[in-house]
């Protein structure tokens, strides 16, 4: 199969809605509450996904910022465990829209290595930003790695950075012992995760430490928490300290947010369609054609399943269905004008279906997959979740 | 004299009780065993022997353990399906064995349902191990559906050691009952379009892994091992 990179209508779309409120003190005592909305929508096809992202922070005095940017991800030709990341930002510091408080755009791409139960990558991250008057520079490597059993997850990363962002770093408590044309730090950053059936929690921790001519140090740690009260809606809080982030031009602050995030995955082409959690979909569980017209479905009616079976016959045609949902206890089909047809309710767990029209040998209904009966011939099965 | 002739009355009279209690308990359980016989499918066996037979399979299988209704539900399906009396009588034979093996795969459950799930994979060819290795991942939660889904998955093709361990991968992972049903009717509907049943499973099991693996994340938070892949 030739390589493609995208090809007809995405496969799924996402879209992340998150409003909530932070509140972040930095070192020199300076602090804001702000309000903060982001929104992210993705796409995905086969082999890469394209997203776009807003953030907007609403601070009372000049603390606000806008944030606006796109990402890709893409898997290698004929190596799905390799995918490349990518992403690129500008942010607007100042009131909405306005960049009066500065300017900034950053980049950075990935390449991962993703296996089962662990994965590695390493990337790097490139910004340039105008800040009071200042043109500020930066860049960043950094190299990681994975690993996940069952719910759970840790992760460890090494980063080197540079920047000349006087302002940000002053504010962080790092100078200069010589004259140089940049601050070097390096951090190492440790994660641990646990994934529930509705709660998920997180804690990081970070270190940061100097090189060449920069002095100082800093750590921090942060913990999350996200509870997911519906299939599309969660509140997440978090509380800690980040450290400040170079490439992105965020000061080292104390943060604590609390946000309401609501997610939508929608249906794409022929793509995959994952139900939110435990949530079903009314008329969305059918079983699927095989090429012939299916004669066999699942659906459900006010959260029952149900087994609805449609028959081509003849209009006088005696059609029936029997399997272990009834007992083996052939029942007769209705004809609705078109086709023979009946709802029958069934219970969770694997089903036995079988029909038959006028009194003739008992088959499989198309759309249903076959099994041997132990008895000389088949039955259909359908799986009631 | 008198006093023999009462007792021996009385003796007599002990000896009728006895026996018309004996009667009476052998009436009631004949009646009971045919209205079960009845409801099981046995009032279409006209073959005396194939009966028999058939009702000795049956106590076999209660004595050791195992649901009958699944072993009834055979019956009836063979009546249904107008099968020869002996074939039905291999056919509960055969049930009998693997619903023994199954309940004693899934550490010796005790719901009907889920051994006759169990019974319903191995005669797909599911082997006995993986029966073990999903009771492992949901100890106490009912694997009758996650048993039904494997078995459909090998129905479509899939090797059987990759539908476990796929199916046991997404458990771990948090799938409910109704996501582990959707995988398999993707994979139907891509075997369906052509394409080969183990790829198609590999590649709709990692959509599903990448969906319940996806972090909440702001725009704002550094960069870690995401986990999303492409579908």
């Amino acid at each position: 199969m030739p390589y493609q990179l995208l090809s007809a209508q995405p496969v799924t779309r996402d879209v992340i809605v998150e409003a909530g409120a932070l509140d972040a003190r930095q070192r020199t005592g300076s602090s804001a509450s702000a309000a903060m909305m982001s929104a992210l929508a993705s796409a995905s096809w086969q082999r890469a996904t394209l997203e776009g992202f807003a953030v907007l922070v609403s601070a009372a005095e000049n603390g606000s910022a806008s944030q606006f940017g796109a990402g890709a991800n893409l898997l290698m030709p004929r190596l799905d465990a390799a995918r490349l990341e990518t992403n690129a930002s500008a942010t607007l510091f100042g009131p909405l829209g306005s960049a009066s408080g500065g300017r900034q755009w950053s980049a950075f791409a990935r390449q991962h290595l993703e296996f089962r139960r662990w994965g590695a990558f390493a990337g790097a991250g490139v910004a340039r930003a105008t800040r009071a008057g200042e043109r500020v520079r930066a860049h960043a490597f950094d190299a990681g790695a994975w690993a996940n059993s069952g719910r759970l997850s840790v992760s460890a990363v090494a980063q080197r950075s540079m920047t000349n962002d006087f302002q940000l770093m002053e504010a962080a408590d790092y100078y200069l012992s010589r004259p140089a044309r940049a601050y070097h730090v390096q951090d190492l950053t440790l994660q641990v995760a646990h994934q529930g059936a509705r709660f998920d929690i997180y804690a990081a921790q970070a270190w940061r430490s100097s090189l060449g001519a920069t002095f100082g140090s800093s750590r921090a740690g942060t913990l999350g928490a996200a509870w997911h009260v519906t299939p599309n809606w969660s509140v997440a809080l978090t509380a800690g300290t980040q450290l400040a982030d170079l490439v992105r031009g965020l000061p080292e602050s104390r943060v604590r947010t609390v946000s309401l995030r609501w997610q939508r995955a929608s249906r794409g082409g022929r793509g995959l369609t994952i139900p939110m959690r435990d949530q079903v979909r009314a008329a969305d569980v059918a079983a699927p054609s095989t090429g012939a017209e299916r004669e066999a479905y699942l659906t459900q009616s006010n959260d029952a399943p149900q087994l609805q079976l449609r028959i081509s016959a003849p209009a006088h045609a005696l059609v029936e269905v029997a399997g272990t949902f009834n007992d083996w206890q052939p029942v007769a089909l209705t004809f609705d004008g078109r086709h023979h047809v009946a709802r029958i309710p069934v219970s969770r767990g694997p089903h036995r279906v079988s029909v038959r029209v006028d009194g003739s040998a008992w088959r499989v209904p198309a759309g249903l997959v076959r099994l041997q009966d132990d008895l000389g011939g088949e039955s259909g099965l359908l799986v009631v979740p | 004299m008198i006093a023999r002739s009462i007792i021996r009355r009385v003796h007599a009279a002990r000896r009728t009780i006895s026996v018309s209690l004996a009667l009476a308990c052998t009436l009631a359980t004949t009646v009971r065993a045919q209205t079960r016989a009845a409801s099981a499918g046995f009032d279409g066996i006209t073959d005396a022997r194939a009966r028999a037979t058939l009702q000795a399979a049956v106590r076999n299988a209660d004595e050791s353990g195992v649901p009958l209704e699944p072993l009834y539900s055979k019956i009836r399906e063979g009546v249904a399906k107008q099968s020869d009396p002996d074939r039905i009588a291999d056919a509960v034979r055969q049930l009998s064995v693997r619903l023994t093996i199954a309940k004693e795969a899934l550490a010796n459950s005790r719901s009907s349902d889920e051994i006759a799930a169990g019974a319903g994979a191995l005669q797909a060819g599911v082997p006995t191990s993986a029966l073990r290795q999903l009771r492992r991942v949901w100890p106490v939660q009912s694997l009758t559906v996650p048993l039904g889904v494997v078995t459909e998955l090998v129905a479509y093709g899939v090797p059987a050691a990759q539908a476990t361990v796929r199916v046991r991968e997404l458990m771990q992972g948090g799938a409910s009952n109704a996501q582990l049903v959707e995988l398999s009717t993707h994979v139907q509907r891509d075997v369906a379009s052509g394409g080969a049943a183990s790829t198609a499973l590999d590649r709709r099991a990692r959509g599903a892994m990448s969906i319940l693996a996806v972090q909440p994340r702001s725009a704002l938070t550094p960069p870690g091992p995401a986990r999303f892949r492409p579908q």
